[in-house]
């Protein structure tokens, strides 16, 4: 009798710890999970319109890194947000709690209440769909989450990604700049810090009117 | 004992030595560390000439150091190359720090190949590359030189400023916190400046402020390319933008302001923000060299685009010269290539050197006449009309503070950094202490409209650049409390004259009290002696109108299809417009090209605008954004173009004076502050035509939305969005500039631009609209932009406050502009 309430005893606690550590391992995986998202999304992505009815969209390539001339020490994003180190044990992240992000606007921060857009984890996709839709094919660009924030845009409380992009035409022409992109819809709201050209020749695009 | 002999032989190895000594000792290499050119011979560069972590590079270009205006890119530049050898780094990569007070950035900017390139370390501690057979080892050098020579610079002159701002006491807008902020506002926040010294850009060089990074491209269509970096004249410009970038932002650096977005001088492809930036990094290059050219090796000995700072240049064109009415002046030589002198072409170059020309010609005032006489000597002018040049004493004619020429440089940089920092400020208060409170708003309306001053609502340009420079001359060298001029105040007069030479005294007061809606008329604006104003023409805004002549177009219409492709697509990758409608086709398959606006097109319409005033308009900027121009949701008609009649649903201006909801009130906070101005709303440029049973109105374009049974989400904007649901300025698009227009001429007729009797224009010369697909063809539209320009008198000037400038809340209505009214109707 004894043996068999200790066996009974010891299969409840090995069951009891299995129990524990399936999801301890589980919510570790959902950490790492978000964490391997949030880490994706900070690196830089490539879409690439292929023909005007397809966008491919992968991790930038060695040879793209190089053709685009990505710095492999860019650490050109100033905010010291980034750099912080996330709390360890925090169940949410910034992409999904308005409240991690940081307030870029004056005046008090918005309540989460008067947030007016929720956080697309597509919106990275949707931004090179948007971004690529007037251009022409073999219009390459590649886009970099520098951090998330809380903007205000037209009287409305918007979710947004700092970005970095840089778009290479067909005939090899870069560009850059930074930009606010809507968390939800992955469209740009605003553009800042443009490449200045010197361009030594006479090139610039000429528009004729229509004639009537 | 053999004394004779060993006495002997030991005076024959003296006799060896002190033969063979000094030959030895000449092969040794100096570490004068001074640039000296190479006097006939080349330089190996090779690593046993130098000393550990030394080696060699150009501080000036080959053409310069060899007296060569025919130097050939297959000609080795080691015969050319600066004989001394110079220290590099003792880093093992090239990585350099950099100083301000008694702050330390040990990762201050560094040189790469490219920007995948790994690091380029030194070979046996040494620095020194061959040109030819080591050459992208020797432009990293070359340019880590150059960057470090003149970030050293830069930074000696900021903090020179800073003790004049933080020691003399006057409204500053140099921050005190220059120096204590965590932001670094004295450099970059990430502090890493990057310069790619060969990035494979073809014809071209430039500054990435996203990336914080100078690319020195090359011109790859000759045998043996040229590499922009061997070229410092260009390296020191394009870091000029860089510094610009740092000078720009400096305020709300210093105030730790939360944001993300920079300030930055310029937006489109053509503005005078641009322009300035341009000429100031020009002067950077002279601020480097001491020479008032720029560019003969990297731009000038190939493709022809070298240029000049000063008028007694040879490459000016004749008729430009030093005398008080040769000047470089503005508007008349905005699209002046000295290149190519007959020919007028709108670029930010061009019109840049009118700024770099007077920044010379003020640092020479500075000087003291010796040393003007040293280096100017004599011009040549026909000053007595008889047909014959003679010369004249440059130095004779012109007004001397008496600096030495490192002071008149510092002096001259800190009137250009004091300016910067306070056009750019994010904070509003742009000059004394940061604050938040929104009395001490003095610029750029308040933070959270700051941005929108800045990049359209009230750009910077001519104008407002030199009257702020003139402001913070006249609080330093110009007050007589300072005596900066050998104990004395530079002569107000002198220096109004000479910016009147240039045609830029634009302004009718210095604005020392600034904008602030409620302290701008109530403090210091000291007038200009209007005597002083000779050159420089100020003109009436009504003088500024469509072209209504016979058989004149009032505006162009773009609707090509391929016209609208690849301005789109050049405006997209660019960064300045972020979207367009989904009610858009994305081929643009609504475009007809029939010159006319039908629905589903994106459109480009560029003004066909006329000067009727006898003297040329410089700076003409069209906006089309929203503004404060209805109330109630009608279009106020007391706005100076008397637009619509009352019977014609014009808003009701029965309110009181001066109170919220009227069309005689201006918001304050541009619309945005419903708590204060619960009434104040702004409304997009573009109105419609509606016909009811009892009359013809103009509507907003909800309303019309409404009646027509048109659903909210097919607005262009979506349901978000119904005021411009059915005409929609495109954002970014929303602002058009012309360079100068000439006396009773239009822009295309001020640049000749056409041989086939149609203009083409750029993208920076055209308003671009959406169309919305649902609008019922023969609707008719009316859009109601603003103009104005920047030697316009009463865009600026406020007659009914002594001229002060208008506040800046004002600039959200229609008082600083001229209405230009856009009507159109739809056609299928």
């Amino acid at each position: 009798m004894k043996k068999q309430l200790k066996l009974i005893f010891l299969c409840t606690c090995l069951l009891f710890l299995s129990i524990g550590a399936f999801s301890y391992l589980r919510w570790q995986g959902n950490q790492e999970m978000a964490m391997n998202h949030r880490e994706a999304e900070n690196k830089w992505k490539t879409f690439n319109k292929v023909s005007n009815k397809e966008i491919k969209s992968y991790p930038t390539t060695e040879k793209e890194r190089k053709d685009f001339k990505l710095d492999e020490d860019d650490h050109s994003h100033d905010s010291h947000e980034s750099k912080k180190r996330s709390v360890a044990s925090q169940k949410t992240t910034p992409e999904k709690d308005p409240n991690l992000r940081p307030w870029k606007g004056i005046g008090a921060r918005p309540l989460s209440s008067e947030i007016d857009n929720e956080y697309n984890p597509e919106w990275k996709e949707e931004l090179g769909k948007n971004l690529l839709r007037f251009l022409r094919p073999k219009t390459l660009s590649v886009i970099k989450r520098e951090n998330s924030a809380l903007i205000k845009h037209k009287g409305k409380y918007l979710m947004v990604e700092h970005v970095a992009i840089k778009l290479q035409s067909p005939e090899g022409q870069h560009y850059g700049y930074n930009a606010y992109v809507d968390s939800a819809s992955g469209k740009i709201i605003r553009t800042w810090n443009r490449t200045i050209h010197e361009k030594f020749s006479r090139s610039a695009l000429r528009l004729s009117p229509s004639r009537n | 004992m053999r004394t004779d002999s060993k006495l002997k032989l030991n005076w024959e190895k003296a006799y060896l030595l002190g033969l063979i000594l000094p030959l030895l000792t000449s092969c040794l290499p100096s570490q004068s560390g001074q640039s000296k050119k190479s006097s006939g011979g080349s330089v190996s560069n090779a690593t046993y000439t130098v000393n550990p972590n030394y080696g060699r590079y150009f501080f000036d270009n080959p053409i310069i150091n060899s007296g060569n205006y025919n130097l050939s890119t297959s000609e080795s530049l080691s015969l050319h190359l600066d004989s001394d050898q110079k220290f590099i780094t003792n880093n093992q990569f090239l990585i350099g720090s950099c100083n301000f007070g008694s702050q330390q950035i040990s990762k201050c900017f560094e040189v790469k190949e490219d920007e995948s390139s790994g690091y380029l370390s030194a070979t046996e501690n040494r620095w020194a590359f061959n040109p030819s057979t080591q050459t992208e080892e020797f432009l990293q050098v070359q340019t880590f030189g150059n960057m470090r020579d003149m970030t050293e610079r830069f930074h000696n002159s900021l903090e020179w400023s800073y003790d004049i701002s933080q020691g003399y006491g006057y409204n500053s807008a140099i921050p005190y916190e220059l120096t204590l902020s965590d932001d670094i506002p004295f450099w970059y926040k990430s502090g890493l400046l990057k310069g790619y010294a060969d990035c494979d850009a073809e014809n071209n060089a430039y500054y990435d402020p996203s990336s914080k990074s100078v690319c020195l491209g090359s011109i790859t269509a000759i045998s043996t390319a040229l590499y922009m970096a061997t070229d410092p004249t260009i390296t020191y410009h394009e870091l000029g933008h860089a510094y610009t970038h740092i000078n720009i932002n400096m305020r709300h650096r210093a105030h730790e302001m939360d944001i993300d977005v920079d300030s930055s001088l310029g937006q489109v492809f053509y503005d005078e923000a641009g322009s300035i930036g341009e000429g100031l990094s020009d002067f950077y290059s002279f601020y480097m060299t001491e020479r008032t050219h720029f560019a003969e090796w990297g731009l000038g000995r190939y493709i022809g685009q070298s240029r000049p700072m000063t008028e007694d240049d040879s490459l000016h064109a004749p008729g430009i010269n030093l005398g008080s009415s040769g000047r470089l002046s503005y508007p008349e030589f905005v699209n002046y290539d000295p290149n190519e002198p007959n020919v007028p072409y709108e670029d930010v170059h061009y019109s840049g050197q009118i700024a770099s020309h007077f920044l010379h010609a003020f640092y020479t005032s500075l000087l003291a006449k010796n040393l003007v006489d040293s280096d100017y000597g004599v011009y040549y002018a026909d000053k007595d009309e008889d047909g014959t040049n003679e010369a004249y004493s440059y130095a004779d004619s012109l007004y001397h503070c008496g600096m030495t020429k490192e002071n008149a440089k510092n002096m001259t940089m800190h009137l250009v950094f004091e300016t910067l920092a306070e056009l750019g400020d994010q904070t509003a208060t742009g000059f004394g202490d940061l604050s938040n409170d929104p009395n001490d708003y003095k610029v750029n309306l308040d933070p959270e409209n700051a941005l929108e001053w800045i990049n359209l609502v009230k750009p910077i340009n001519y104008r407002s650049f030199f009257q702020t420079f003139s402001k913070y001359f006249l609080q330093t060298l110009g007050n007589n409390a300072f005596g900066m001029c050998n104990g004395l105040a530079y002569d107000r007069d002198e220096y109004e004259l000479l910016l009147d030479r240039y045609g830029l005294l634009l302004f009718r007061t210095y604005n020392q009290d600034g904008n602030n809606m409620n302290s701008g008329h109530s403090g210091t604006h000291t007038s200009v002696t209007n005597t002083n104003r000779v050159n420089t023409v100020l003109i009436d805004k009504n003088m500024l109108k469509l072209d209504e002549r016979a058989d004149s177009a009032s505006a162009f219409v773009i609707d090509g299809q391929a016209d609208i492709l690849s301005a789109i697509e050049s405006l997209i990758l660019s960064g300045q417009i972020t979207s367009i409608s989904e009610q858009i086709d994305d081929s643009f398959a609504y475009n007809n090209g029939n010159a006319q606006i039908s629905p589903g097109e994106v459109v480009g319409i560029a003004l066909n605008l006329y000067n009727n005033s006898n003297s040329p308009m410089g700076g003409i900027q069209v906006l089309a954004n929203d503004w404060d121009h209805f109330k109630d949701k009608k279009p106020c008609n007391n706005l100076g173009d008397n637009f619509p009649l009352d019977s014609e649903g014009a808003a009701n201006l029965s309110s009181d004076e001066g109170v919220q909801g009227g069309c005689d009130y201006v918001t304050r906070y541009n619309g945005k502050d419903s708590f204060n101005e619960p009434d104040e709303e702004l409304a997009p440029v573009c109105f419609v035509e509606y016909s009811d049973a009892d009359a013809t109105k103009w509507v907003n374009q909800n309303l019309y939305r409404q009646e027509m049974g048109l659903s909210a989400n097919k607005c262009l904007g979506g349901s978000d969005s119904l005021n411009d649901c059915l005409v929609r300025v495109i954002k970014g698009g929303d602002q058009a500039y012309f360079s100068k227009l000439n006396p009773k001429s239009t822009w295309t007729e001020t640049l000749k631009n056409t041989t086939t009797g149609t203009p083409t224009f750029t993208t920076s010369n055209v308003i671009f609209m959406e169309i919305n697909p649902s609008i019922p063809p023969g609707t008719t539209f009316n859009c109601r932009m603003r103009a104005r320009f920047t030697n316009c008198d009463d865009c600026y000037h406020d007659e009914d406050n002594a001229q002060d400038d208008y506040l800046d809340y004002e600039f959200s209505g229609a008082k600083p502009f001229k209405l230009i009214n856009f009507q159109f109707t739809v056609i299928d």
